[in-house]
């Protein structure tokens, strides 16, 4: 077995991780706020257990083991208080995921250039809800419109962009 | 789209968007632990939601280095990818000597909080920026020569309704400092806002904080041989030079600025229908009470003009982000 990591090399790969494993966190914490004290405390938990890591694999599936401990930790910690999802259906969701990666990043290209291709009106809608953190009453108020009819029009551009990201799915099929 | 494929979709978008009641919850639990499909539904509609959410790369494109080191104290950084959280205290401790040895490099660590946005500005309110210069009171555009417009010249606010227009590199009544040849005209239209930090003076202290500017450029067709950059700026001010701040004399400000970066990088495409978004980054130092951030356009030096024929800016936003790691 090589060397175990130092602390440079360690941050470096958490660091170029840490987008990555915020991605496989947010499918069982969508709350971005969560989502981050998940991949906190991952981080610690993946310094407690460096030395058990081989530099010779991949970091990022090793790594994520580790978010998706602390995410049923969270969901656990969190169940009698807040809607979250059951433990069940979080370990069937970690059985799909891990096993759709391929296919997820795939999506996520085609996220990209459907993103691309939407009226800027549309992307800039999107962009302040999720992107921006702007809340549903502060998008409203911005663009003079009532929280129904904003909700309504992000609707409608999630089920545009899914649909999209279906067609160049079923083209490259 | 069948009822229950439509009914599937909505608890998950619900569910993600934290609107779903307790019973929502439980009908989506039932639903993902009932059916395969359902739960391939459920990562695919997850996953877009977390990648829209963290991945600047769908987002923006990144930035450039700028071509003004002369005035460049802090390294222009490339855009960062990631927002996170400041590291745990036991790990904090390893980050601090790889962010030296990441700024040698000129890459930095992107591991960013964001603690506040300063600035937000779409132009929909129709205020027109003062065309009188720098501004010497926070809270305030005020520049060269613009106005603010709906759609022009085959170009469409980059959001809203409204954008600002670029008309001149100078406004009326500006001093054009005749003995100095560098000083007696400008070729760059831009507009300038003070940002009082004074309430941010506990995060500062941390020496981790970096201001983020950026903002939607975008040009009218022009001739293939004119060119125009972006041209962005962040001083950052203590308050005894925002009390003395004169209106023309962005010179003297970076002379007096406790850290400046000036970015005049990015060309401007012909392609009225794409925006770019540009900007600069600035590591805030810690007894900084104001920030001065400039937007605008520059002609290349050799068309010596000062006007501007369909030059436009929408979506300044400043930012405010910790790297969660303490600078040495």
């Amino acid at each position: 077995m090589p060397a175990p990591l130092n602390h440079e090399q360690f941050m470096r790969l958490f660091l170029q991780s840490e987008r990555e494993l915020l991605r496989y966190v947010m499918a069982l914490v969508p709350n971005v706020s969560d989502a981050r004290d998940v991949v906190q405390e991952t981080a610690l938990a993946l310094w407690r257990e460096i030395g058990k890591y081989d530099p010779a694999k991949p970091f990022i599936p090793w790594a994520c083991r580790f978010a998706l401990n602390e995410a049923r930790v969270f969901l656990r910690k969190e169940s009698r208080q807040r809607r979250v999802l059951q433990e069940d259906v979080a370990a069937l969701l970690e059985v799909k995921r891990i096993a759709a990666t391929a296919e997820l990043d795939t999506r996520r290209v085609y996220l990209q250039e459907c993103l691309a291709g939407l009226p800027e009106d549309q992307r800039g809608l999107l962009r302040g809800y999720y992107f921006d953190d702007e809340s549903i009453d502060a998008l409203a108020a911005r663009l003079s419109r009532s929280r129904e009819a904003v909700y309504k029009s992000l609707q409608r551009i999630r089920h545009s962009l899914q649909q999209c990201i279906e067609r160049k799915i079923l083209a490259e099929a | 789209m069948n009822d229950t494929s439509l009914e599937l979709t909505d608890l998950i978008h619900a569910f993600l968007d934290g609107r779903a009641t307790d019973a929502e919850v439980d009908r989506l639990n039932e639903m993902l632990l009932a059916d395969a499909a359902a739960r391939e539904m459920y990562m695919q509609l997850a996953d877009t939601h977390s990648c829209l959410a963290v991945d600047e790369q769908l987002w923006v494109e990144p930035l450039r280095e700028s071509v003004n080191k002369p005035q460049t104290r802090e390294p222009v950084r490339p855009k960062a990818s990631m927002l996170g959280r400041p590291l745990p205290a036991a790990v904090v401790g390893l980050a601090v000597g790889l962010l030296c040895a990441s700024l040698a490099f000129g890459y930095v660590v992107p591991l960013f909080l964001h603690l506040a946005t300063l600035l937000n500005e779409n132009f929909e309110s129709g205020v027109p920026p003062v065309s009188t210069g720098m501004p010497s009171r926070p809270g305030v555009w005020s520049g060269d020569s613009t106005e603010v417009v709906g759609p022009t010249q085959g170009v469409t606010p980059h959001s809203g309704g409204k954008m600002l227009r670029l008309l001149r590199a100078d406004y009326p009544g500006k001093s054009r400092h005749e003995a100095d040849p560098f000083r007696r005209v400008s070729y760059v239209a831009d507009q300038w806002q003070l940002i009082d930090l004074r309430a941010f003076k506990a995060e500062l202290a941390a020496g981790n904080v970096i201001a983020r500017l950026s903002a939607a450029v975008n040009a009218a067709e022009f001739p293939e041989d004119e060119t125009y950059r972006c041209s962005f700026s962040i001083h950052a001010l203590d308050a005894e030079t925002v009390r003395n701040l004169t209106p023309d004399d962005p010179y003297g400000l970076s002379d007096a600025s406790l850290a400046v970066v000036d970015a005049t990088n990015a060309s401007l495409d012909r392609d009225p229908r794409t925006w770019q978004i540009e900007g600069c980054e600035l590591h805030v130092p810690a007894d900084a009470s104001y920030l001065m951030v400039r937007v605008g356009v520059a002609h290349n030096f050799e068309q010596r003009r000062e006007d501007f024929p369909g030059h436009f800016i929408d979506d300044v936003k400043l930012t405010l982000n910790s790297t969660g790691i303490a600078r040495p």
